[in-house]
């Protein structure tokens, strides 16, 4: 699946418009198709408060939920407390850290 | 080899060089390259044919070898061979990078992969060779704990300056605790994280900045199916000991918001060791 069809099924899914942040057309294109799945499946779960959430320390209004895919590739799906989901990051490991740290997770 | 003297020194024994050792030109051309000032051909060919070589001389008559090696004692002494052979490998491909290995490999002989660190002004990408792990890290990671650990038993192309002295907010150290229950409880690989927290706990709790092999023998002793349980009394009683209760306060705030949390995400688990850990905290510290 290319990024922009993924993109639109995720804004289908969660029923609104979203950020996508980090290397996310590249990362995702490089996924496979079934990992692809995941991740969608993934933020129908977030949606229906079926993961595990955590909560910035920077604001407390902001609430997170992350996932690996693979070795080296991490989500971070943003949302604001029973409000709306803010932005979508997926990007390698190494550049999750910093967008962890940036939302104070 | 650039790394391995500073201009501080230059300035220091700067009548000594001129006296028997450099022209002006030449300690001029040195300071230059110190200070990573570009130079022209002249100067290039001034510094790698006559100034590098008498300085290389000094610094093998001096006992300073190229490579330095913290706690040689600690390693293995084949992999301190192999180490070496990397290092020099490594300074080929990035000339004026600072370059460290460390990790369990230079210590104990069951781990086989090698831990580059590579210290640059410029972004690039880690990659793996072979057994070889290159991590490319911003150069304001020589002033982390993490590089403070990491340095004490390491070979590189420079002289280590670790940072002895550390904060570690509250707030950091929670972050810290949250995310390794994260992904402990989504079965991630967490052991870079609790290297992280531990060496920062420790750190908060002792003042001690442990060094690779004493955060491995540490990180063994988590190692285990009750990791989880372990980990919420250590960390409970390492913020009940080490902030002052007014310190605490916003534990309370967290709490709350955990406790609110939880009822909306009931399937969220790592929410229930979030809220068990504070509230045993500020027990504690009560």
């Amino acid at each position: 699946m290319q990024a922009e069809e993924g993109k639109e099924k995720i804004k289908d899914v969660i029923e609104q418009d979203l950020e996508f942040e980090g290397h996310f057309n590249k990362c995702f294109e490089n996924l496979k198709e079934t990992q692809q799945q995941e991740l969608i499946l993934w933020i129908k779960d977030c949606k229906e408060h079926k993961t595990n959430v955590i909560q910035s320390k920077l604001d407390r209004e902001v609430i997170g939920f992350v996932k690996r895919f693979g070795s080296n590739l991490r989500a971070i799906l943003t949302k604001r407390k029973e409000s709306y989901f803010i932005a979508l990051f997926l990007d390698k490991h190494k550049y999750y850290e910093i967008e962890m740290k940036k939302f104070g997770f | 080899m650039e790394n391995l003297i500073n201009l501080k020194q230059l300035q220091q024994n700067e009548h000594l060089l001129l006296k028997h050792i450099y022209t002006h030109l030449q300690l001029k051309i040195l300071k230059k390259k110190i200070q990573h000032k570009l130079l022209d051909s002249n100067e290039k060919t001034y510094y790698y044919k006559f100034i590098k070589p008498k300085m290389k001389a000094l610094l093998a008559f001096s006992g300073t070898e190229d490579i330095i090696i913290q706690n040689k004692e600690l390693m293995i002494p084949e992999r301190i061979m192999e180490a070496k052979r990397i290092l020099q490998q490594m300074q080929r491909k990035h000339k004026t990078a600072k370059i460290l290995i460390s990790g369990s490999f230079l210590f104990h002989k069951k781990f086989q992969d090698i831990d580059v660190f590579i210290f640059t002004k410029y972004h690039k990408e880690d990659y793996r060779w072979k057994k070889i792990q290159v991590n490319f890290l911003p150069e304001s990671a020589l002033d982390s704990l993490f590089f403070s650990s990491l340095c004490q038993i390491s070979l590189s192309n420079f002289i280590p300056e670790p940072r002895k002295e550390f904060t570690i907010s509250l707030k950091e150290a929670l972050q810290t605790y949250e995310m390794l229950v994260n992904e402990i409880i989504n079965k991630e690989n967490y052991q870079i994280k609790l290297r992280e927290f531990l060496l920062q706990t420790e750190y908060l709790s002792k003042k001690v900045i442990l060094n690779p092999q004493q955060l491995y023998l540490l990180r063994k002793k988590f190692n285990q199916n009750k990791i989880l349980l372990l980990l919420q009394k250590y960390f409970a009683e390492n913020l009940a000991l080490n902030y002052p209760k007014k310190e605490l306060i916003p534990l309370k705030t967290y709490l709350k918001d955990y406790q609110k949390l939880s009822k909306e995400y009931k399937e969220s688990v790592n929410l229930n060791y979030y809220i068990c850990t504070y509230q045993e905290a500020l027990e504690l510290a009560s």
